[in-house]
């Protein structure tokens, strides 16, 4: 429709342009308003457009002085069409210029027109992408909330626990470096006279460590209340661990059994850190080694039961290393050094107070440093019978 | 058994840090190793301030895989830090512990 009514204006320009050539002397350079059709041919689509135009016009310049009424000097006529015509196709060439420019403006535009639309469609994918990725990061993040309740549950967590026990006061803490933790503490009583203590630190730590850390506490603690001897109840728990366990998972455990009328320890480690004894009069000692590896490692590993004795007033510390490799930013530890200086200096009696009393110097150590590791303590203090 | 490994073991040297964050990457590299028929492995510590039980496992895991296979592994140059990691979860019973690398290589 438009390239029609163009055509139109061409042909009615272009018509004019002849009339008034032909009405005006020969003489006259009016040719040269060809130009114009010309150059509005170069809005037609066509590249020929132009060349066809010039060529009418040219055509038309030649006719008209035979048409034309009134003439002129011949040499003049001759020179004046010549100018014409030259002018004519110099606006043919600048119109094709032109066009050829317009051309490439255009398909650059287009470019741009279609990289942005591409632009737009990745946008819109990635995004969508991205959309499903969150909901799955948040599904993993809530089942891992969900599943931290579930671990923070499997450990007795009321303090007091014993309320009708005056002879002995416990307190443990477990704070997960991560949503789920591979340390945990446990205690329980296995007859009216014996209370079986646990603290253990799984490989690793996150949600693997989290499953293997159930498995061993179940065991443990299923093992330790048919009232087996810390070194056999580690023994046992080994040999359950130790077959298939293709990851080499593994837990340093200490097991100990207080007798609580006489403040006998009975005592096995596998491969975990020793307890510090705070005695009642003062001073601080770590209990002897008993030998042992980390369950789950070796099925042949050994293990032994040592035994120490808790006088009235004497307080246990057992603790995993998140707390003797607690790291400040500069990656120092806390070291064991600190956690015995910790120990003597401390004057706080109750287990709560104790293991508050530690678990902020170690933060006031670690400073703004992210948590490095589990951090788990249990502290007992032993009471004995009434007098 | 201490005695020095023989036909030319590999020697790693493992991050300063073997730890939860840098645990992952030295057991793809050291089972990857392994399983590139790497029989005889020795880990040089001697630039490793600290191994927490995540770098423990990869190192039992490690050894699990050679045990299994007829290879070894042996370790060396433990700093103190190091090396009370290994005696406190019985660790130092499972490898052999050499001084040095040229101890490690029998040289």
């Amino acid at each position: 429709m438009i390239r029609r009514a163009l055509i139109a204006l061409i042909v009615g320009v272009g018509g004019a342009v002849f009339v008034a050539d032909c009405l005006t002397p020969t003489g006259m350079v009016l040719g040269v308003l060809y130009g114009c059709p010309v150059y509005m041919a170069g809005w037609l689509p066509s590249r020929r457009a132009p060349l066809i135009a010039a060529g009418v016009a040219t055509a038309l310049t030649l006719a008209s002085p035979f048409v034309s009424p009134a003439h002129g000097l011949v040499s003049f006529t001759i020179v004046n069409r010549a100018l014409a015509i030259a002018s004519i196709w110099v606006s043919a060439v600048l119109t094709l210029l032109h066009q050829q420019a317009r051309a490439v403006i255009l398909g650059q535009r287009q470019e741009l027109r279609h990289a942005n639309a591409t632009l737009e469609r990745r946008v819109a994918e990635r995004t969508e992408e991205l959309r499903l990725t969150m909901v799955e990061k948040e599904r993993i993040a809530s089942e891992l909330r969900i599943a931290s309740q579930i671990q923070g549950s499997i450990l007795p967590r009321t303090f007091p626990p014993f309320p009708e026990r005056a002879d002995f006061e416990i307190h443990a803490v477990t704070l997960p470096a991560r949503e789920m933790g591979g340390d945990f503490y446990d205690f329980f009583l296995i007859d009216g006279e014996h209370l079986g203590i646990v603290i253990a630190d799984v490989s690793g730590k996150g949600v693997p460590a989290a499953i293997f850390m159930a498995v061993t506490r179940s065991l443990l603690k299923a093992t330790a209340l048919r009232a087996v001897e810390p070194a056999e109840c580690l023994r046992h728990v080994n040999g359950l661990l130790c077959p298939d366990n293709e990851a080499a998972m593994f837990t340093t455990v200490f097991y100990g059994i207080l007798h609580t009328a006489t403040g006998e320890l009975a005592y096995s480690s596998a491969g975990h850190q020793l307890p510090y004894v705070l005695r009642s009069g003062g001073g601080v000692q770590q209990i002897a080694a008993t030998g042992g590896m980390g369950l789950g490692v070796l099925e042949e590993a050994r293990f032994a039961t040592k035994r120490t004795v808790l006088a009235r007033g004497d307080r246990l510390l057992l603790y995993t290393d998140g707390i003797s490799e607690a790291m400040d930013d500069q990656a120092r530890m806390f070291t064991e050094r600190r956690l015995r200086a910790f120990l003597e200096e401390t004057d706080e009696r109750a287990p709560s107070e104790l293991i508050h009393g530690l678990v902020a110097e170690v933060r006031r150590f670690t400073g703004d440093a992210p948590q490095s590791d589990d951090i788990t303590a249990l502290a007992l203090h032993f009471r004995g019978r009434p007098a | 058994v201490t005695e020095p490994l023989s036909d030319r073991p590999l020697v790693l040297v493992p991050a300063r840090r073997l730890d939860s964050s840098t645990a992952p990457d030295f057991e793809t590299e050291l089972l990857g190793r392994i399983e590139g028929g790497a029989n005889a492995v020795l880990l040089d510590f001697s630039t490793v301030d600290y191994i927490s039980s995540a770098g423990l496992r990869v190192i039992l895991l490690a050894g699990k895989r050679l045990r299994a296979t007829g290879g070894r592994l042996a370790l060396c140059g433990l700093t103190e830090d190091c090396l009370e990691a290994f005696r406190i979860s019985g660790f130092d019973t499972l490898f052999p512990l050499f001084a040095s690398v040229d101890e490690g290589l029998g040289a």
